[in-house]
């Protein structure tokens, strides 16, 4: 990851600026009703070697903004939802595109529950990302 | 109905706020995927070339190519091509 970073860095102009999108620190909540009568029936199932990568992913940046290669200009976080129609429907989107996170099928009963108990109710999946703004030294 | 991602916009809008010069900037995107990313911020650039290691991802991309002037490479950071000094922007699209 140094090293991506590292390459990143030499194809910038002088000026230009790196950007830096990724999920946040937080586990993915899974939500269900409609505005004020919106609530989390849970989390994703996320396995220790995600944590590991995003700890990982972390400890690059850290790396060359003590190497001062570069500068951190600005960091700020945004939601990012994801709709789905039905617990299941959200639970296979994730297995085929996610890795080391799953909706359990607790968790997938649970929202399903949720669906069928509040008419006009919408299911979504919340999830803090971080979006940075770098500029080389 | 598949699954919507993002409807709210809150992604570009950030993208956008933290790269004010956008059209006028050249942006090498790493880790392009299916290209959701940039086909919502490809036409407001001067340039991109956005490369992703996944074949079928590419291939998707291209069937359906972003508008903008956009090239796209099956390509990791190690094997890429990019000149020196020719982006104004490099984007780690949920890449690092």
């Amino acid at each position: 990851m140094v090293d991506a970073l590292d390459r990143a860095r030499r194809w910038l102009k002088r000026g230009g600026c790196l950007i830096d999108l990724r999920p946040a620190h937080t586990i993915p909540e899974v939500v269900v009703g409609a505005d004020e009568r919106a609530h989390v029936v849970g989390v994703l199932t996320v396995e220790a070697e995600r944590h590991q990568r995003h700890a990982a992913a972390d400890r690059a940046l850290r790396h060359v903004l003590d190497r001062q290669l570069f500068v951190l200009e600005e960091a700020r976080e945004f939601v990012f939802h994801r709709y789905a129609d039905s617990a299941e429907e959200l639970r296979d989107y994730i297995a085929e595109r996610w890795k080391q996170t799953r909706l359990d099928d607790a968790t997938c009963l649970r929202t399903a529950a949720a669906l069928d108990n509040d008419a006009g109710a919408r299911l979504w999946l919340r999830e803090r990302v971080a979006i940075r703004r770098l500029k080389p030294r | 109905m598949p699954i919507q991602l993002d409807p709210e916009e809150h992604e570009i809008t950030a993208l956008v706020e933290l790269l004010p010069n956008l059209h006028q900037s050249r942006i090498v995107e790493v880790g392009c995927g299916d290209g959701r990313l940039t086909r919502r911020y490809a036409a407001r650039a001067a340039s991109v070339i956005a490369f992703d290691p996944d074949e079928v991802s590419i291939a998707a991309v291209r069937s359906n190519p972003p508008a903008g002037d956009v090239e796209l490479r099956t390509a990791t950071v190690e094997s890429v091509d990019i000149a020196d000094g020719s982006a104004d922007v490099v984007l780690l699209s949920w890449a690092l």
